[in-house]
């Protein structure tokens, strides 16, 4: 009931009881009045009650995303989408004022509430809700659900519930026109076709590579008559292979790749410079493979240039794109905290105190747990001590000297009592601090969290114990809850002793092995382009650099991209240094961290510059541009293995 | 099929329009009676002022004062208060006419009053508590789209109904004599002998306890029987928590223990116990305190004792 209908009631409730018991003497007309109105607003709440329970938990929600006036299983990024929400009702009662609200996905707003409405919901007839969105950023598009409230048309009872309708749609990397990322200047004359180039090897190619003598078994065709008639004897042509230029894109998806701002983690500017690589390099003819790696594993895809193989490469971009990072936070309270407002928004049902109930006793801090428990035990026996006949001197006298002459075995049983009776009242104490604030709310909602948890995980009573016991399982559960839903959490970057705590080093060494792996399978010369946040590894990042010397020593090219902060500038750039008289700290922190920054960044390139890689960020002008100007490169070149 | 745009209506239409025409047509047929029970006093034209102020200006609490005004030109109906057991009632005769205008027009006016709220005003409460709400949330109103055309005839036909029902009730409370020390504890009376008993304190107390009976054993009934059937229409999920949750509450003591031994395994038992030593007075500190507190508990005693004797 709202709490108009509650003052309602109350003012009714008063005119009737007061008419039928006393004013009615004087005026019929006012408990007539009272009964006139009790009887309407009973009828209200059967109705409102009937309607509830036989058409508000049957409505079936259908959505579909439009984008260009037709339905699509996912959506691209920069391009508005029509989201179309059918709600039917397969109840048999009519609901004449339902609010359907849909919960928008993570990171997106909409000022106007169009995403909300209310109809009036008819057996079978169904309603649709329209409203437009657009993606900025690729990743996963995550509906959970919509909210339904109920109401009577007077506003006097309401019940809001959730249908849960988890859908997920993948936002794919813009999508780059084939005319747009090709090149548009030739450098060099002697290019080959797309999608080739030469290698100096025997082959089946165009250009020729070679004469020598004739060997039986050769085709006759290959035969180079005047050679032949010049040296009188029989020459053939050797022809060069024409091999396809490969390009093979390392992501980093690691958990520090994906801290940031929402929609500018560096994972994300990374998979649109790998989807536009991708797409453009395949508009080219050219092969492309891709590699995800993080801190445990590499997932590997071949090179290709179907347009099967670039969708399967967006969606594993997509999916990369998605993935939260993982705050590393061990605080239970903090994720408690966080994860209940999101659990009753979604399972507002499953927190129900009917069914999901919290005792009295869960409340009650038993002192058994505590080291108060010695206290209380000291108390409880520190009678005893009237065993020592010292002791029981010492108290004698002070009686005497405080008590009245013969009183003083008062005084005495007094000091035997008071130990047991403050010995109860620090139980007590203790105890009842549970059914406070702010223990009590902490409890309460970590109870309400462990049984949904163990209620999801389809996991008995015990999961419930061990959740609210065990504070470690509990944060990785509850973690696990918030990302799946897609909640971001505030992250701590640097610990107690000013480390960077997202560094991954041992992302290196999968990435190291990944590469080592890639010049293995290697059929020519090929390029490696290394999408990964590096900067904070230090000296960590030896086993890549061990890797790109062995892929130049086979001749191939390696290209690391690296993200770059907006709000770091350039190295290049002049840094405004802070001074003494500076007494902002967040000013000193900034150009203490910037310093830090353009000292990895050098050291880094330095690095790898010694191994043969290229190393280049993200906002120095167009790595896209860049990584086709070395697939010319490769094409251009004559390369003999 | 309807479909939503994401444009934000004015409530001013004909829905609105609509229920403000009846429910000052309501009025108007209160004002008529009240001026016929006042032999045309035009002082009984105040009682409607808060229901105007409702429909007008939208102010939530007016229902409630009109209501409350209703009741009072009842009882004085010239407005001024006077004497009452001058005026007592001689005879509780229901279903007359001009109850049935008044109470008619009266639920009316509450109808169209409370749904022009939810026009107007706010359809449903906010997700927020008032004093966490942001100036940016916006009330959810309903919107006059979803108004049936055929609201109106179906409010009449409500409103004849409750005002029938509510007539009824009051001639069975005026009829129904309850005596606890015969058998059966309740009869009927005709209703000319109850008008004999009905100024009585008996008489009113016997109504009062009736009505309380009633709306006990109705809200009861209704209650139950909304229970039962949302326990027939319990999801799956419910229904497994339910089952989860008793067999939790059931088995915690057990459970917990086994919890803290596994923690002393693990040498995390802080964990269990809920403390944490970044939080609060450490331990020697609140040992001191409490000693403290023994000590002065101890000093208060003996002067009580010394104070007593």
């Amino acid at each position: 009931m709202t709490l108009r209908g509650w003052w309602f009631l109350f003012v009714v409730a008063v005119i009737t009881w007061a008419g039928v018991l006393w004013l009615g003497r004087w005026s019929v007309s006012i408990p007539l009045l009272g009964l006139a109105l009790s009887v309407w607003f009973a009828t209200e709440w059967v109705l409102f009650q009937h309607r509830f329970l036989n058409a508000a938990d049957q409505l079936r929600v259908d959505r579909t995303l439009m984008q260009g006036g037709r339905v699509v299983p996912s959506v691209w990024v920069g391009a508005p989408f029509t989201v179309r929400l059918t709600v039917t009702s397969t109840g048999s009662s009519l609901l004449p004022f339902v609010v359907i609200t849909d919960r928008l996905p993570a990171d997106f707003s909409l000022e106007d509430d169009a995403n909300q409405r209310d109809f009036a919901l008819l057996p079978g007839e169904p309603v649709v809700l329209e409203y437009t969105l657009k993606a900025d950023a690729p990743g996963v598009l995550r509906f959970e659900g919509v909210t339904v409230r109920v109401a009577d048309l007077a506003g006097f009872f309401y019940r809001r519930i959730f249908l849960r309708l988890p859908e997920s749609f993948l936002i794919l990397p813009p999508l780059t026109d084939e005319e747009g990322r090709q090149r548009t200047h030739k450098r060099f004359n002697t290019l080959p076709p797309p999608g080739v180039h030469r290698l100096r090897r025997p082959g089946s190619g165009d250009e020729l590579l070679d004469l020598r003598e004739y060997r039986p078994g050769d085709p006759p065709k290959m035969i180079a008559w005047k050679p032949s008639a010049r040296r009188d004897k029989i020459i053939v042509k050797e022809i060069e292979s024409d091999v396809p230029v490969r390009c093979v894109l390392f992501l980093d998806a690691s958990n520090g790749a994906r801290v940031g701002m929402p929609g500018q983690t560096p994972v994300i500017r990374h998979v649109e410079i790998g989807a536009a690589i991708a797409q453009a390099a395949t508009a080219n003819r050219d092969l492309v493979g891709l590699t995800i790696f993080d801190e445990q594993t590499a997932d590997v895809l071949k090179p290709a240039r179907t347009k099967l193989h670039i969708i399967q490469m967006l969606r594993k971009f997509t999916h990369a794109a998605a993935e939260l990072p993982d705050p590393l936070q061990t605080d239970a309270d903090l994720l408690a905290r966080y994860s209940h407002p999101i659990a009753q928004e979604l399972y507002p049902d499953l927190l129900r105190r009917e069914i999901n109930s919290r005792p009295l006793g869960l409340f009650w801090l038993p002192i058994v747990d505590s080291r108060w428990l010695w206290l209380m035990m000291a108390l409880l026996l520190s009678p005893l001590l009237f065993a020592f006949r010292g002791v029981l001197e010492t108290l004698a006298n002070i009686a005497s000297i405080f008590a009245p002459p013969g009183k003083t075995w008062m005084l005495m049983a007094a000091f035997a009592v008071l130990p047991g009776v403050l010995a109860w009242w620090v139980w007590f104490v203790h105890g009842i601090r549970g059914l406070l604030p702010p223990r009590a709310g902490r409890t309460s909602r970590r109870k309400q969290l462990c049984a949904l948890f163990a209620v999801l995980d389809d996991a008995g009573p015990a999961a419930i114990e061990r959740l609210r016991n065990d504070d470690a399982a509990f944060a990785k559960r509850t973690t696990a809850f918030l990302r799946h839903h897609q909640t971001r959490l505030p992250l701590v970057m640097f610990d107690r002793d000013g480390a960077y705590r997202f560094r991954n080093p041992e992302k290196v060494v999968i990435l190291a092995n990944a590469l080592t792996q890639s010049v293995g399978r290697a059929r020519d010369n090929e390029l490696y382009i290394i999408l990964a946040d590096l900067l904070e590894l230090g000296a960590d990042i030896q086993p890549l650099v061990n890797a790109a010397k062995v892929a130049r020593a086979r001749h191939h090219q390696v290209l690391v991209i690296l993200p770059w902060p907006p709000d770091v500038p350039a190295p290049n750039a002049q840094v405004p240094k802070a001074t003494q008289d500076d007494a902002k700290i967040a000013t000193v922190v900034q150009s203490v961290l910037i310093a830090r920054y353009h000292r990895n960044f050098a050291a880094l390139r330095s690095a790898l510059a010694k191994s043969g890689a290229t190393v280049v960020r993200v906002d120095s002008g167009d790595p896209v541009r860049l990584v086709l100007e070395r697939l010319d490169q490769l094409r251009g070149a004559r390369i003999r293995r | 099929m309807s479909v939503a745009t994401p444009v934000i209506e004015e409530p001013e239409d004909d829905a609105v329009r609509n229920y403000l025409f009846v429910a000052l047509s309501a009025l108007l047929v209160v004002v008529l009676v009240l001026m016929r029970n006042a032999s045309g006093n035009l002082l009984v034209l105040i009682g409607i002022v808060p229901a105007l102020l409702g429909l007008f200006l939208r102010w939530t609490a007016m229902p409630g004062v009109f209501l409350l005004t209703l009741t009072y030109l009842q009882l004085f109906p010239s407005g001024l208060p006077v004497q009452l057991d001058a005026k007592y009632v001689t005879i509780a005769v229901p279903f007359r006419m001009h109850d049935f205008l008044l109470l008619g027009a009266t639920v009316v006016y509450f109808v169209c009053q409370f749904r022009l709220f939810s026009l107007t005003v706010q359809a449903v409460p906010s997700d927020r508590l008032p004093i966490k709400q942001k100036a940016t949330d916006r009330p959810i109103r309903r919107n006059t789209r979803s108004v049936n055309a055929d609201e109106l005839y179906r409010l009449f036909f409500v409103v004849t109904a409750c005002v029938v029902v509510a007539q009824a009730v009051w001639l069975v409370l005026t009829i129904v004599v309850i005596e606890p020390s015969v058998f059966p504890p309740i009869r009927f009376v005709s209703p000319n002998s109850a008008s004999a008993e009905f100024n009585t304190d008996a008489g009113s107390l016997n109504r009062f306890l009736f009505l309380v009976g009633v709306v006990g054993s109705s809200g009861l009934a209704g209650g139950f029987l909304f229970w039962y059937r949302g326990l027939q229409r319990m999801p799956v999920d419910h229904a497994r928590l339910f089952l989860l949750d008793t067999a939790w509450r059931e088995t915690r003591s057990e459970l917990s223990r086994q919890e803290k031994w596994r923690a002393w395994g693990q040498g995390t038992f802080h964990a269990v116990s809920g403390r944490n030593p970044e939080q609060g007075p450490g331990t020697l500190v609140v040992v001191a305190v409490f000693i403290a507190l023994f000590l002065l508990a101890l000093l208060f005693g003996s002067v009580l004792i010394y104070a007593i004797f």
